[in-house]
């Protein structure tokens, strides 16, 4: 179980539409995927982010993409049953950004070993939040679904991402009958599956 | 069973769609055959992948929709600096080579100076209260003194300079001047020679100022006093004058205030360019017109021509305290009124003279 310290920061930025939610309320609202919380979340914090990316020798995309991939982090790690967030939800979201900015400098060779700071933060390990391991992962997968094309793509999608039957698929892609189009399902599968494991490994 | 059929029974029991007999042929498998647990763990974490992708699409492409929100109002367009963001990161690492090099090399110096430790130290040295130090005086009368098995007379062990302060028999001069007093002695032997016993009455370590207090006998209280004090700052430049007995007679020093803060930068002096000797201590640093500015107290011992002197706004805190706090019987009186600023130097001198003493401190009494 992740455990982190309790650390309160001062809440300077705050819209009116999130005076309404409470730590708590967001907290349940993104567990549910409710996607109005989630919007709330997402335009409170941007600010902080973006001022220490800039400050830090980023550009806008960089807090762009380092910011939604700690929302992510966020959310994924809410949608765990044993996970508990024992700090507020911004100082969580800018230690990840921190620690993710941190690696991105490293390994660009910009870093010059100091981090100006603008908010409290919990100092992560380097594989604590496993996002190495998650862009790996979905990385290969991004690109083993780009690889097979169409219409493998959309058949496999509807059927393991939408949950459509066999039958509605067929219907909808013009497959004579389901038993076709399970057959076709099937193909797309393995080849994805080969393309993904290519790329995993 | 045929590979695609395998798929759709393992499909259906990760999905818990499994019953009965099925299920329970698939548990059997799934133990007795590790490459298949292998090959269902590899195809759930396959699926479990290609759906967690999926979800985070559908994130992105959501937070992306905020996100073109946010920058319809650029709520925070402040945040970017272009200019500067590029001038940092052009330059900052020529910056911090050279400012790398800059700190190696000033520590490089300093250490081979061997100044890193001892700094401190010698700065406090380089300046030297202004205390005439009679020690060979001393030495040759306390030898005579064991000659002569004269031993219970007290010996002047250095002099210093005093000022009249208030009419009534208060002196100013420095605290370490008379730090071990055991007697002290103010004269003035210009127009008539003045002798008085005096007491310290106040001292103060912090400012390095006391107060002696007259306590002589013969003492009948001084003439009105011909100058007063200038408590606003003076001015970088101005010319500065002082009158103390560095020896026997009465010595006139010119110069100019060099800076407004003293030795280190202490903000309680000025730093004139009058050249003083030991016995100047404690004498009084007087403006161009004649008022009073300041009392000299010491000098760098490393820098020719610069001493320093206590700013008059002190000795004038230091007196209100006094007179706030202690009450003295006879209260001390600051002057009100100067008469010297129409006046020619030659005269200013004359009309102060006799109002400026020399100090006869007597050490620790010989046994």
């Amino acid at each position: 179980m992740a455990k982190f310290l309790l650390q309160s920061t001062p809440k300077s930025f705050m819209s009116h539409q999130a005076l309404q939610y409470s730590e708590t309320d967001i907290i349940a609202g993104l567990r549910q995927g409710d996607s109005k919380v989630l919007e709330i979340v997402y335009k409170q914090h941007y600010p902080t982010i973006l001022h220490f990316i800039i400050q830090n020798n980023g550009t806008d995309q960089d807090a762009k993409d380092l910011y939604q991939e700690a929302i992510l982090v966020l959310y994924e790690k809410l949608k765990q049953e044993n996970f508990l967030l024992t700090c507020q939800i911004k100082t969580f979201v800018y230690s990840v950004c921190r620690r993710l900015w941190l690696k991105r400098l490293r390994e660009k060779g910009r870093y010059y070993g100091k981090i100006e700071d603008f908010e409290s933060f919990i100092p992560f390990e380097e594989d604590e939040l496993n996002v190495e391991e998650g862009e790996h992962k979905y990385g290969a997968m991004a690109q083993a679904l780009d690889m097979i094309g169409e219409p493998c793509r959309t058949l496999l999608k509807d059927f393991y991402i939408e949950n459509l039957s066999m039958q509605d698929i067929s219907e909808k892609m013009g497959y004579t009958n389901a038993d076709n189009a399970k057959n076709q399902k099937y193909k797309c599968l393995m080849r994805l599956k080969k393309l993904f494991f290519e790329k995993y490994k | 069973m045929n590979l695609q059929q395998r798929y759709e029974w393992i499909e259906s029991y990760l999905k818990g769609n499994l019953e009965g007999d099925s299920l329970l042929q698939f548990q059997e498998k799934l133990q007795n055959e590790p490459l298949f647990a292998e090959e269902v763990e590899q195809h759930r974490f396959f699926l479990e992948t290609l759906n967690q992708h999926a979800e985070r699409e559908r994130l992105k492409a959501q937070m992306n929709v905020f996100h073109k929100d946010l920058e319809k109002h650029k709520a925070w367009v402040f945040y970017k600096h272009p200019i500067v963001q590029t001038f940092w990161k052009k330059h900052f690492p020529t910056m911090a080579v050279a400012a790398s090099v800059a700190i190696l090399t000033a520590i490089g110096v300093l250490w081979n100076a061997r100044n890193l430790n001892n700094l401190e130290n010698q700065q406090i040295t380089y300046f030297q209260s202004l205390k005439k130090d009679l020690d060979a005086v001393k030495k040759r009368q306390s030898s005579l003194e064991e000659q002569n098995e004269k031993q219970d007379e007290p010996v002047v062990d250095h002099t210093a300079t005093a000022f009249v302060i208030s009419q009534n028999g208060y002196l100013l001069t420095n605290y370490h001047a008379v730090k071990d007093a055991t007697a002290i002695y103010a004269e003035a032997k210009q127009d008539s020679v003045q002798r008085y016993k005096a007491v310290v009455f106040y001292k103060d370590e912090q400012r390095d100022l006391a107060i002696l207090q007259i306590t002589d006998t013969q003492f009948k209280g001084f003439n009105t006093l011909p100058y007063t004090f200038r408590y606003d700052p003076v001015d970088l430049g101005e010319e500065v004058f002082t009158l103390a007995y560095p020896r026997e007679d009465l010595v006139y020093g010119k110069g100019e205030v060099a800076s407004r803060t003293g030795f280190e930068g202490d903000s309680l002096e000025y730093q004139v360019s009058i050249p003083v000797n030991p016995g100047n201590s404690g004498g009084p640093l007087l403006d161009d017109k004649g008022f009073l500015v300041g009392i000299i107290n010491r000098k760098h011992t490393k820098q020719e021509g610069a001493a320093f002197a206590i700013k008059a706004k002190y000795i004038k805190a230091l007196v209100d305290s006094l007179e706030a706090h202690q009450k003295p019987e006879k209260p001390i009186i600051l002057p009100k009124q100067s008469r010297l600023f129409t006046m020619k130097r030659p005269q200013q001198i004359k009309a102060i003279q006799n109002y400026i003493f020399e100090l006869k401190v007597y050490g620790k009494e010989k046994k």
